[in-house]
């Protein structure tokens, strides 16, 4: 027994020592472009005189697609530059890589960054201020909208660029609206008619008028609905310890217990995915989601589907969400290889498909105004919605504090589920408890 | 030149350097990829920043205050004490009785055909398993309540509820290690001395006695062995808690190593996470210790 079982440790610490000089030869002719590649096997060898930038990305299925569609018609359009697109998980995922990379001194040029993460990630300096290489390779920053420059821009330095930002956004089944005879044009506006049309839409037990993940992102929406702010203004505590943001915890536990509205299980985005499935399946008339999911949900449902706006309680408003590209500090050398790909990416054109494909908003006027996304738009009204709401709705900006993460997926997201789950706990108490945990870890 | 040498390797000091470098290779391994990070370790806990900062600052036990005094990281504790409890309880009991049951004399090829069965889970991937359960135990469209519904009940929330996402990795848990444990009771079973046996079917011993008073006591030593490393190794859960529940619903599944994973990787902030690595480390220490100083001596050695 102990015989073998030694035998099996030397087993073990052979196979891990030969997985790890395995990963590091692996990732090193990628990340040090100034050692020519002796015959690289893995990865096609770049010509000698091709400056390589390596692209971190969080798309899959067939938002990874068109993202390497684009690269691909990058690198062919010219022959200074060779982008490489590497998938690295979802923006977890991202953040916790990215933190791996810098500490081991390998890190790509370009990643996709969850937007609320830039000021945690550049205060630690390893984000590039790209302040004066964007002036130099001509990217004009004022084009984009500034509902999304917030938190690329926050008076430190321009440190992200938009690229694949969304808002929230309402969808809805207009055939499901025509059996319960409602009218198919005529999305709810505020959240009595929500709740009113969620009533006539659900079944006992197999059918609810409304589901919407218990995500703090969608808490956001809710709170700047009825004009709360997500911080205070000195940014000590939340600013909705008050009826802002005991209001939508209300609304949502009387609508689950009085089933119309279903809480799709899961956490982080297995939620998401749980309540786009069920409004294809037609198991929901009505659902929150991103407006990053309009390409899915297009492809998916066998049905016509409206999208509108969130429903106001005193007045409209959605968080902006998604990612934007970030460059990483330590790369003085590629540089303007590393911008020139940048200002590709976000040229109108580029900027316009990208936004056509997924249903991403266009990140400047003038891509709006590209000709390919004006075609999008020409034969269809749901793409207009996420547009829209950018433009009129997103004045209350969501907080750019290094702490904000945490505050959002651990405090926020918690107490919010919690609130919904246990039937004695009183949105009061959720938001008291939001606060005292906030204001705690502000303190420090 | 040569005669010094002669001196300095006698045969003894010979035989002892041999056995050095025959060691040497683990200890070096020992020393990089555990003992230097033990004690990185605890510099981490005592300083502030994360991975990412250029100079993190000492901060004494603040970092230990900070968890200690947050309600979370209590529930973190006690997810993580109930899970390994629950799973290495319900393992050993289950494994234990189907090693007897598959060691009997009856049915020899039913006996074998059955641990095959319950052995496989063992080599499929903890990732597939964990991603076919969350189909299996999906509240709407999972296999488990589709049959729940087909015969008259009413569906189990399994992950989806705060008060049984758990039980429910727990159970997942069982079904894929079942197979390994047994195999190690049941190898143990099959060393016992078969006389002791005929002894006792002569004086005509009840088979309930036969069992406590002979089976197990003769196979305690595996028994021993094996709650350790299981106990040992469901404290570290950490991939099914990614994959299926991210610690929730409501910090429900949230147990220490992925609650380490969260504060290190997705909210940058080492010295709390490394922390919590410390008490994970002084538990798992204690959890040993205390083994061998209690239970080490009433197990039967032969």
């Amino acid at each position: 027994m102990k015989k073998y079982l030694s035998l099996l440790m030397a087993l073990m610490m052979l196979v891990s020592l030969a997985a790890c000089a395995g990963g590091g030869n692996g990732s090193s002719p990628a990340g040090s472009p100034a050692s020519p590649a002796p015959g690289g096997s893995q990865t096609a060898p770049a010509p000698a005189e091709k400056t390589e930038v390596v692209f971190w990305s969080s798309m899959s299925g067939g938002m990874g697609e068109t993202l390497d569609g684009i690269v691909s018609d990058y690198n062919a359009s010219q022959d200074k530059v060779h982008v490489t697109v590497e998938f690295q998980g979802n923006y977890y995922d991202m953040a916790a890589k990215l933190q791996t990379a810098v500490t081991s001194g390998d890190t790509p040029h370009i990643a996709q960054l969850e937007m609320g993460r830039t000021k945690m990630f550049a205060d630690y300096g390893i984000l590039q201020d790209m302040t004066d290489l964007a002036k130099a390779a001509g990217i004009d920053v004022g084009m984009f909208y500034s509902g999304l420059m917030d938190c690329c821009d926050y008076g430190e330095g321009l440190f992200a660029l938009p690229f694949n930002r969304s808002t929230t956004m309402f969808y809805y089944n207009k055939e499901m609206f025509k059996e319960a005879e409602l009218d198919p044009e005529d999305p709810p506006e505020t959240w009595d008619e929500l709740r009113e049309y969620a009533r006539k839409l659900s079944k006992p037990g197999e059918r609810w008028g409304f589901e919407m993940p218990i995500d703090a992102w969608f808490y956001e929406a809710f709170i700047m609905q009825s004009d709360g702010r997500i911080l205070n203004e000195d940014e000590t505590d939340i600013g909705f310890n008050n009826e802002t943001g005991t209001k939508p915890l209300a609304l949502w536990k009387d609508m689950i217990a009085e089933g119309s509205m279903k809480a799709p299980p899961g956490k982080e985005y297995n939620s998401y995915e749980a309540a786009r499935s069920d409004f294809a399946a037609g198991i929901t008339g009505m659902i929150i989601v991103s407006s990053g999911d309009l390409g899915t949900l297009t492809s998916s449902c066998q049905f016509d589907f409206g999208t509108a706006f969130l429903p106001k309680n005193t007045r409209f408003g959605v968080p902006t969400g998604g990612a934007n590209v970030v460059m990483l500090a330590g790369h003085d050398e590629d540089a303007a290889a590393t911008m020139d790909f940048l200002k590709y990416l976000t040229s109108a054109d580029v900027a316009g498909l990208w936004a056509s494909k997924t249903g991403y908003v266009p990140s400047s006027e003038a891509a709006a105004n590209s000709k390919v996304y004006q075609d999008f738009l020409a034969g269809n009204d749901r793409g207009k919605t996420a547009l829209a709401q950018l433009k009129d709705y997103t004045d209350i900006p969501r907080p750019i504090n290094e702490n904000y993460p945490q505050i959002h997926a651990e405090i926020m997201m918690t107490e919010i589920q919690r609130c919904i789950e246990e039937p004695g706990y009183t949105p009061q108490q959720a938001v008291q408890a939001i606060s005292d945990q906030t204001r705690a870890l502000l303190a420090k | 030149m040569s005669a010094p040498k002669k001196r300095l390797l006698t045969a003894g000091r010979k035989e002892s350097l041999k056995g050095y470098l025959l060691i040497a290779p683990a200890i070096l391994l020992l020393s990089v990829f555990t003992i230097y990070p033990i004690f990185y370790l605890l510099h981490s806990s005592l300083h502030d920043g994360s991975l990412l900062s250029k100079k993190r600052n000492f901060v004494g036990l603040d970092n230990f205050a900070t968890l200690f005094g947050s309600v979370d990281f209590h529930t973190t504790l006690r997810n993580t004490i109930i899970y390994s409890v629950g799973l290495v309880a319900v393992l050993m009991v289950l494994a234990t009785l189907f090693a007897v049951w598959v060691n009997g004399e009856a049915q020899k090829r039913l006996n074998s055909v059955t641990l095959a069965a319950v052995f496989t889970p063992h080599i499929i991937s903890l990732v597939s398993v964990s991603t076919v359960f969350l189909w299996i135990m999906d509240p709407q469209i999972g296999a488990i309540n589709f049959l729940l519904r087909a015969v008259g009940l009413s569906p189990f929330p399994f992950l989806a509820s705060s008060r049984t996402a758990l039980a429910s990795l727990v159970g997942m848990m069982v079904w894929k290690s079942l197979g390994y444990y047994s195999l190690l009771i049941l190898a143990a079973l099959q060393g016992v001395p078969k006389d002791i046996y005929e002894a006792a079917s002569i004086d005509d011993t009840p088979r309930v006695k036969v069992f406590f008073q002979i089976t197990l006591p003769m196979i305690s030593p595996t028994l021993f062995f094996t709650t350790i490393v299981a106990t040992i190794s469901s404290f570290q859960v950490f991939e099914t808690v990614n994959l299926m529940t991210q610690g929730g619903p409501v910090n429900s599944t949230n147990t220490l190593v992925y609650q380490i994973y969260s504060d290190a990787f997705k909210y940058l902030k080492l010295g709390i996470a490394s922390a919590e690595g410390v008490v994970l480390l002084a538990f798992v220490g204690i959890l040993t210790i205390l083994y061998f100083a209690f239970l080490g001596k009433k197990v039967h050695y032969q």
